[in-house]
């Protein structure tokens, strides 16, 4: 079950086989992501068509067939065809259950939210003179002072101090959920949590945020 | 199918070394690149981490694959690397300094924790022939100058002059100073004598000699020649060292001699190119006319694997140092180049000798 459910991201952020219907609407949301941030080719001078024919290359791969491709030349005899995984998906793929690599959804963005790229989020929360043995156990992490890759569970101490809501809350007005369960199909807060790349709201936010909205989602305060 | 893939491509083989030193027990990790019958060209030294390298247990959780988080001060999201004889210079962008390994003392200490010159987002490091360690900083937008003690004696970016500095390099013989500028889209050159910008090439485009994204440099120390990784064009420009347009190579895809995020970028004595990819987290070598070599990686926390690669660099001795920036290590490898099968004819014998047993044994 949960298998499929990454398979199906994977396949989607590998552009090419993901179901038409879904792509088909999601492209007509493409002109919310032609004047975002994510549009990195805004500022080259292009044709408008072939720019717009780029805004989703920037985290869903092409996944084109290749013709005569040549193996690399000091491994000669890898004869087979060879396409590398993105974002670690053979990984989380022979280690579903278990899960103990950084999430795919947090990878897809700190490709480029480095510092260099795009704004650097740490996954955790103070960045200067931070020793990091004071760091947790397990890499339970901060995103700009919020918590990423813990676990959503309303009924353990820490969820309930948090006061989090039943994961069948529903949510009004999100993009791409309509209750607290899409949120975290992992069972783990991400940085799609929060963020939808396809979302036309300020900071890609799955919703607004005036009067914490946003935050109101999860935590019942 | 990509399981087996992966097998076909990297051989890997852990086996267990004895050290003699009394009763202490010391295990080795062996990772050497490609297959047999196939000549060794690149084999797995080390990694490190920090303080947490020094400590008693490390050999064994790094043999289970999951070195422990350990003590002391250690990597927490590592970008840049640098190295100069045992000395490995690693720059994190979340703990904001440079960490200094010095792996034969077995020591680690820091720069850019002092009050002058504090660094807040360290990327690139790049040292002159007088031994000043420079640093850029994507946030302060400067670059740094250090003494051997860490003491601040160079700073270079008025207001204005960088947007986001990121990776830079040191032609020697030249003096100068390349910077890349990541939100300029350029390179902007420097005398290193007199601190002057000399010129400055590139600008935001697809075409050649164009920029999207520029991030990680290198400098090819048999002529000169200056590559850029063109990050957000998913490709690979070189340049002469007047900052002319040579020659481009990769394109945006998912197969050998293609890229998705590529970052890092180190050149070894013969003119190879090892270009990390944060999305593949993978490491590709290319030779300098690009044609594919080599690629090594993938995901995971195992020594050979890879999350989120970052900076790579190449010392003089062929040892490639590849920043590892998710699993907070530097991996070292060494690339077996022609000197060094020269210089340690024993272990290059060891090496194929490995290799052929290995490949008798099954994988
Ligand atoms: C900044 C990164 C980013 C960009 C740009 C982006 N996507 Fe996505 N997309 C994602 C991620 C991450 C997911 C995984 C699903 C999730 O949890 O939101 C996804 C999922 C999807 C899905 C699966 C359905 C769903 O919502 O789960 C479709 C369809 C899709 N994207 C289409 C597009 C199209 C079309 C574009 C270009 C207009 C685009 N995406 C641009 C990151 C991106
Ligand atoms: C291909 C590179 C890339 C990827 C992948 C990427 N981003 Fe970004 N992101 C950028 C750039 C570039 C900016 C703009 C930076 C700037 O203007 O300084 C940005 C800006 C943002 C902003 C601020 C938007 C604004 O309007 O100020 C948010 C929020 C954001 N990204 C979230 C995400 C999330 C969440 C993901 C993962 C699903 C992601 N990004 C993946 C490159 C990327
Ligand atoms: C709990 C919700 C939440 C999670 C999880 C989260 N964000 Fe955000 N993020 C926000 C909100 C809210 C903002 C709006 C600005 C603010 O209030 O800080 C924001 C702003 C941003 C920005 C733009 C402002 C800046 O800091 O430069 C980026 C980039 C960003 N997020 C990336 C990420 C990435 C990458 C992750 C995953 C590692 C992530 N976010 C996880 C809620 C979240
Ligand atoms: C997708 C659900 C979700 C959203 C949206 C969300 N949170 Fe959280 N939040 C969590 C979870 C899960 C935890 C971890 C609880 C635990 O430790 O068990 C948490 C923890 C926290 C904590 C630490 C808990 C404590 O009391 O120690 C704070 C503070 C917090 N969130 C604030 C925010 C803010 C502010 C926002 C809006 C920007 C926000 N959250 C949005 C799910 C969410």
């Amino acid at each position: 079950m949960k298998r499929t459910a990454i398979n199906l991201i994977i396949s989607v952020l590998l552009f090419g086989s993901a179901h038409a219907e879904d792509m088909a609407k999601k492209m007509q949301e493409a002109a919310s992501v032609f004047h975002t941030k994510h549009n990195l080719l805004s500022g080259i001078k292009m044709d408008k068509e072939k720019k717009e024919g780029q805004l989703c290359i920037w985290c869903h791969i092409p996944n084109s067939t290749y013709s005569n491709l040549k193996p690399p030349e000091w491994n000669r005899n890898l004869t087979e065809r060879f396409r590398f995984s993105p974002y670690g998906l053979e990984q989380n793929l022979s280690k579903a259950e278990t899960d103990s690599g950084p999430d795919i959804m947090v990878r897809v963005c700190l490709t480029c939210h480095d510092g260099i790229n795009a704004p650097n989020i740490s996954t955790f929360t103070q960045t200067a003179g931070v020793q990091a043995s004071v760091i947790p156990e397990n890499e339970i992490s901060q995103a700009h002072g919020h918590p990423i890759g813990v676990k959503y569970d309303p009924h353990s101490k820490s969820g309930e101090k948090a006061s989090l809501r039943e994961e069948s809350y529903p949510l009004q007005n999100w993009i791409g959920a309509h209750s607290i369960k899409d949120l975290i199909s992992e069972g783990v807060i991400r940085c799609t949590s929060c963020h939808d790349p396809h979302s036309p709201n300020s900071n890609f936010l799955r919703t607004n945020n005036a009067m914490s909205t946003l935050c109101r989602g999860c935590h019942n305060k | 199918m990509i399981k087996r893939a992966l097998r076909g491509s990297i051989f890997v083989l852990y086996a267990l070394l004895f050290f003699g030193c009394g009763a202490q027990k010391q295990e080795s990790v062996r990772i050497i690149m490609p297959p047999p019958p196939e000549d060794p060209k690149l084999f797995y030294v080390d990694s490190y981490r920090g303080e947490a390298s020094f400590t008693e247990n490390r050999a064994l959780d790094l043999f289970l694959g999951k070195e422990s988080k350990g003590v002391g001060k250690n990597l927490f999201k590592p970008y840049g690397v640098y190295a100069k004889g045992d000395i490995i210079y690693v720059s994190d962008t979340a703990i904001g300094n440079v960490f200094v390994i010095d792996t034969k003392n077995k020591k680690v200490t820091f720069i850019g924790d002092k009050p002058a010159g504090k660094l807040a987002l360290p990327v690139g490091i790049a040292m002159d022939s007088k031994g000043t360690l420079y640093v850029s900083d994507a946030k302060l937008k400067k670059v740094f100058g250090y003494d051997e003690n860490g003491n601040l004696i160079y700073a270079l970016g008025n207001k204005g002059e960088f947007r986001r500095p990121s990776g830079i390099a040191i032609n020697k013989k030249l003096n100068r100073l390349y910077v890349v500028d990541t939100k300029s889209h350029n390179v902007k050159v420097y005398d290193l004598s007199s601190n002057k910008l000399l010129f400055e090439f590139g600008k935001r485009g697809i075409n050649d000699g164009e920029f999207n994204f520029p991030t990680n440099i290198a400098i090819d120390p048999r002529n000169g020649d200056v590559a850029v990784v063109d990050t957000q064009n998913f490709r690979v420009q070189i340049f002469d060292s007047e900052g002319e347009f040579l020659k481009k190579f990769g394109r945006l895809g998912d197969a050998p001699g293609m890229f998705a995020r590529p970052k890092g970028i180190g050149i070894d004595s013969e003119g190879h190119l090892y270009i990390a990819d944060a999305a593949f987290n993978n490491v590709q070598i290319f030779d300098d006319k690009g044609q594919i070599l080599l690629f090594f990686g993938g995901a995971g926390f195992d020594p050979g694997k890879f999350y989120l690669p970052a900076g790579i660099y190449v010392d003089e001795n062929d040892r490639v140092y590849i920043v590892d920036s998710f699993n907070a290590r530097v991996q070292v490898y060494q690339y077996v180049s022609e000197k060094w099968k020269r210089e340690h004819p024993k272990e290059y014998e060891e090496l194929k000798r490995i290799g052929n047993e290995n490949e008798k044994n099954g994988d």
